[in-house]
């Protein structure tokens, strides 16, 4: 509520003290006038005037003080139970046998008859202006975590610079296309096989760390969240139920690994389409204009006043969550309900909330988590929690935590020269930067012939060319691209192969025309010269053979098969 | 980390050329890894059981070979690396064989070893008496065959059991060659190869092969060993031009006389101290399926046998050779592949690996020379597209390897080489003979006698005969010392010696620049590109730079 619209709500004489015009005028010292209008105006204009309000709360007495910052601090989200703590602190009984109230009028009833805290919330909130100028007046909250010591029956799981896992997730999707459930999940199988072949630790949502005891994909915790953040990030696609590479996936790849996890993390927190909710068993949104990438804004702003580098709980954290801002979801998301229908709290929403986005926050290598088991209070079952988390140093980058990584981000980057092309149509890519890039780029053509830890190698060959043909890929394309990030002169057989190549790759073509028949040539001669016809006759059909629509498909291979590129223009 | 090495899970091992360290790195890879191919920027070895022994037997640990790895890797050595390579060395020398006043025996590293030979049917079947503790007495006839099932089981055997007494022969190294007069002596990796494989007599040296490139005088590294071992000796090569060849360099370069020199041949059965014979007539069986010539390996109690391009060595010679344990044995090859894989009899039988020289080292030091591989397309005439069109695959390479605008290149060729001296080669007797007829040249064919083909190879050598037309009959162990250009005018791809004997005629160090030039003529956008491919890729793994030109970047 803006400050007008509260002011001119509220009454010369109201029911409420946070109601009465009066008394706000008297609270803030202003010579008290005959009119409502004229009370407004009084108060704008003291309003307007920072220095007003920071008279007002530097007279406040402790508790008023304590409860204006708390309720700063929380983004005006300040609930009873810490109006109550603080009341106790100070030694302030409510006197008030009132029931159903709003925090604020909790904190009004504690006052018992005291009125300087109602310049702060004219009509019983604290409007936006008001909010703005204490922002800067009061203290922020902070965040004081203690030291945590993990525990040997709990799991870590840390991932700093393992964001290349999903580099390989995109490359094992690009040559596997796997299938997919309807929440875009690849299928457990394939799960565990790429879980399996890229070697990270992960565990399930039922505490267990075997993977394999999973039920299906959604309970792997690190597998599911790479995928989540694969599709947010356009990395991968998944679409009439298999998964492919994603259209953004040449640019994603191509990045180094902090700005790789940059970039996926800010393309997750903008992805619109994706709910948290999801991952969480039997809740959902009671609005269908619930604003996820806005919850997850001030999720990343909670976390960024959190120490990176050490373990901190869970617990600890959600506190601070709570405290600065225990409304950072539902502000955006709305009520959020579990299957039966009733709207759920803190403990069942925005607790889990902050779990799932500290689970994809491992899986990017922002964050390393330590995983503790206990029974469900829902079901009973087992389920893993975070125990505790620290942010790494990538996290701190991304959430600019710690001043910033010395790599910069670059809309344009390119891949760097990251591989060699050897005279016997080897392409070898070394690890680097860069790997993944071309791995993308080559594997969409070209046979792979090792692939290691350290080096890919590709064979160029007739074949890889015609496939690359089929997919669109030009052999000047290659040719270009071989010569622009190739470390070594591209040798000059290759070149010339090339060439070759490319020469010979548009000499035979299917394709579809209309023709003209004639019954012989003669005929076809005379129609040629027929006044007006000639015009609108195009090239004459020379060395080629009407086929059979269905053999079109056998025709191509039958000509490459004898080393002739064929081009389906169809 | 930041050496020119890669190496990988499944063994292999990348080694960037460029690298400064590369080098380096060569040298001590190659004493424990195998060449696989090298392209110009990136080589490709690997390390096998065999190669790991042969270092094994060189004196080289598991920590010498990881340590190598680790100095001079990019990244870090995969861990099962480690493993498998310390699993492989330790192996060897876990049996040993030896000598003593009651013969042969057998001795085992450990229970376990001894258990495991023991279990083996068809290496215990050689054992004279049941093993005591970790030694065992074997029967001394079977030597070899034990050394055979040994290696089955993949427990490589230290041979220190020695030699038997030989006929001795006092053969001496000229100071000069007879022929030309001009000084002769051993290069210092020639003279390192004999002193390694020789190893001052010892009953761990006289037996293993020496791996060196065409053209850097194997040849010359066995007359080396005969000087040393100086007993009769019995020399096997591939075929009779290169069993005269043998006969030549002996009279050539050592005190060796005629009389003493014997040829056994399918021509001349001479035995003499010195004998050279061939495999095949060695493998020869006569109507009753024996071999009939076997019995050459007992005419003298020789003392050396020099095993030539010994990765050709036959399967029946191999069984003999099993036999021939007691006597020294060489072998000389370029390369340790071979095309039926045999390469661990190889190694049980004639030795482990003594020397290996890589070629690229020999090219930089002049020795051997530097060889420039061009394939020339050459369209095909107009008139003969519709022919070539509408025939089957055969006929189609058969066409485009007659192509007759390949001689218009030959002559441009000739023209840019005119002081040189040229080796035309061909598959098809009638195109070679077409071109014979148009250069005036004379032509070798396998039809043409033995004598009239040295005749011409003498006046080739002598510079009379400055271009040679010559029929896939000139591959082998012909040597062609002033050979500079050799024109492939057609081709098939067959073995990968057969490729790399065609390049090595050409590849014997020059006067002036060192040299040498191979062109491949083959017709544009046809089916002969297809086999051109297999043998560019051949030769660029080999090393070779290698590339494609048409008619017009030819420049005279």
């Amino acid at each position: 509520m803006s400050l007008s619209t509260a002011l001119s709500k509220m009454e010369m004489d109201g029911y409420f003290k946070y109601e009465n015009l009066s008394l706000l005028c008297q609270a803030a010292g202003v010579e008290e006038p005959s009119t409502k209008e004229e009370a407004i105006s009084s108060m704008k204009a003291f309003y307007k005037d920072a220095s007003n309000i920071k008279s007002a709360y530097l007279s406040l007495p402790p508790f008023e003080s304590d409860i204006i910052n708390a309720h700063v601090q929380s983004g005006c989200c300040i609930d009873a139970k810490a109006v109550n703590a603080l009341a106790e602190k100070h030694g302030v009984k409510n006197v008030s046998k009132m029931y159903f109230v709003t925090p604020i009028e909790l904190f009004f009833n504690h006052l018992q008859g005291s009125a300087l805290s109602l310049v702060f919330f004219p009509y019983g909130a604290m409007p936006k202006e008001i909010f703005d100028v204490m922002k800067k007046i009061t203290p922020p909250l902070k965040a004081v975590f203690s030291e945590y010591e993990p525990t040997s029956d709990c799991v870590t799981i840390e991932r700093e610079g393992r964001v290349s896992d999903i580099a390989f997730l995109a490359r094992y999707i690009n040559k596997t296309s796997p299938p997919v459930t309807a929440n875009g999940m690849v299928t457990k199988q394939h799960a565990l096989k790429f879980a399996a072949a890229c070697g990270y630790k992960d565990l399930c949502q039922s505490g267990a760390t075997s993977i394999a005891s999973a039920r299906s994909t959604s309970q792997m915790i690190i597998t599911s969240s790479m995928l989540i953040l694969a599709l947010a990030s356009k990395l991968i696609a998944a679409d009439s139920g298999s998964a492919y590479i994603g259209p953004g996936a040449s640019k994603v790849l191509s990045l180094p690994n902090a700005e790789m996890a940059k970039h996926i993390f800010e393309a997750y927190e903008d992805a619109a389409s994706f709910s948290e909710l999801s991952c969480i068993k039997g809740l959902k949104a009671k609005s269908k204009r619930a604003k996820f990438p806005e919850a997850r804004k001030e999720a990343r702003l909670i976390l960024s006043n959190c120490p990176s580098g050490r373990y901190i709980k869970f617990k600890e954290f959600e506190e601070y969550a709570y405290k600065a801002n225990r409304m950072f979801a539902r502000r955006h998301i709305g009520a959020v309900v579990k299957n039966y229908g009733y709207e759920v709290g803190w403990e069942a929403f925005e607790s889990k909330y902050l779990t799932v986005y500290l689970s994809l926050l491992c899986a990017l290598g922002m964050a390393d988590t330590i995983w503790c088991t206990r029974a469900s209070d829902y079901s009973g079952e087992s389920e893993a929690y975070i125990e505790a988390f620290r942010l790494t140093s990538s996290g701190a980058f991304v959430l600019g935590i710690a001043g910033g990584s010395p790599m910069s981000a670059n809309e344009d980057y390119e891949p760097k020269n990251g591989f060699v092309v050897q005279p016997n149509f080897e392409i070898l890519v070394e690890e680097s930067e860069s790997r993944a890039a071309h791995d993308l780029y080559f594997s969409r053509f070209l046979d792979k012939i090792v692939e290691d830890d350290a080096i890919s190698a590709y064979t160029l060959s007739f074949e890889g060319m015609a496939r690359g043909l089929d997919s669109g890929i030009s052999i000047e394309e290659v040719a270009t691209y071989l010569a622009k990030y190739s470390s070594k002169p591209l040798p000059s057989n290759v070149s010339r192969q090339l060439q070759d190549w490319s020469r010979l790759s548009g000499r035979i073509a299917v394709r579809k025309v209309l023709v003209i028949e004639a019954d012989d040539e003669y005929l076809l001669e005379e129609i040629k010269t027929m006044k007006g016809v000639s015009d609108l006759l195009g090239k004459q059909l020379g060395p080629s053979c009407v086929i059979a629509p269905s053999d079109v498909g056998k025709l191509k291979k039958a000509i490459e098969k004898n080393g002739k590129f064929c081009m389906e223009e169809l | 980390m930041s050496g020119p090495l890669i190496v990988q899970g499944d063994m292999t091992l990348l080694l960037e050329v460029g690298h400064p360290d590369f080098e380096t790195a060569r040298d001590e890879i190659n004493a424990f890894s195998e060449i696989v191919k090298s392209p110009e920027y990136m080589h490709t070895y690997r390390m096998t059981p065999l190669s790991l022994w042969n270092a094994a037997s060189a004196g080289i640990s598991a920590d010498g070979a990881l340590g190598a790895l680790e100095a001079h890797a990019k990244h870090a050595v995969p861990e099962n690396v480690k493993t498998r390579v310390r699993q492989i060395i330790e192996r060897y020398g876990s049996v040993e064989i030896d000598k003593d006043d009651e013969g042969l025996f057998l001795t085992a590293k450990d229970e376990f070893t001894m258990a495991l030979i023991n279990a083996d049917e068809k290496a215990s079947s050689y054992f004279l008496s049941p093993p005591e503790g970790l030694k065992v007495r074997i029967d001394g006839h079977y030597r070899g065959h034990l050394k055979q099932a040994l290696m089955d089981l993949q427990l490589p055997a230290q041979d220190h059991a020695g030699f038997g007494e030989a006929a001795p022969l006092t053969i001496g190294l000229r100071e000069s060659c007879a022929s030309s007069g001009s000084p002769f002596s051993l290069r210092g990796y020639q003279q390192e190869a004999v002193d390694l494989f020789y190893a001052s007599g010892k009953a761990h040296g006289g037996h293993g092969v020496i791996v060196l490139p065409c053209g850097a005088g194997k040849t010359i590294v066995g007359m080396g060993a005969m000087e040393k071992v100086s007993a009769e000796t019995l020399v096997l090569t591939t075929s009779i031009t290169a069993v005269r060849q043998w006969i030549a360099e002996l009279l050539d370069k050592t005190s060796l006389t005629e009389d003493l020199i014997g040829e056994y041949s399918g021509e001349i059965k001479q035995i003499r101290p010195v004998t050279i014979s061939t495999y095949q007539i060695l493998s020869h069986r006569n109507a009753q399926g024996d071999n009939a010539h076997f019995s050459l390996f007992d005419e003298r109690n020789w003392g050396l046998i020099i095993y030539d391009e010994v990765h050709m060595l036959p399967a029946p010679v191999f069984r003999m050779t099993a036999e021939l344990q007691s006597k020294r044995r060489l072998g000389l090859t370029a390369t340790l592949v071979r095309e039926d894989d045999r390469q661990s009899d190889v190694f049980a039988l004639i030795g482990p690996k003594r020397c290996e020289v890589p070629w690229k080292s020999l090219e930089e030091k002049g020795f051997i020379a530097k060889a420039k591989c061009s394939e020339i397309r050459i369209p095909l005439p107009v008139d003969m597209k519709m022919a070539y069109a509408t025939s089957d695959k055969k006929d189609k390479f058969r066409i485009a390897s007659e192509n007759p605008d390949k001689m218009h290149v030959i002559k441009l060729l000739l023209e840019k080489h005119k002081d040189g001296n040229i080796l035309i080669i061909g598959q098809y007797i009638s195109q070679l003979k077409a071109i014979a007829a148009e250069l005036e040249a004379p032509i070798i064919t396998g039809s043409l006698a033995n004598k009239k083909r040295e005749l011409l190879y003498s006046s080739f050598k002598r510079g009379d005969t400055p271009v040679l037309v010559v029929s896939k009959v000139a591959n082998f162990a012909i040597d062609l010392p002033d050979a500079n250009v050799a024109i492939e005018v057609s081709g098939t791809f067959g073995s990968r010696q057969e490729e790399a004997q065609r390049l090595g005629r050409i590849l014997r160090p020059k006067e002036g620049d060192n040299e040498a030039h191979f062109y491949a003529l083959v017709t544009k956008d046809s089916r002969e590109e297809d086999f051109a491919g297999n043998r560019q890729l051949f030769l660029i793994e080999q090393g070779y730079p290698y590339e494609i030109l048409e008619v017009a970047d030819i420049s005279v």
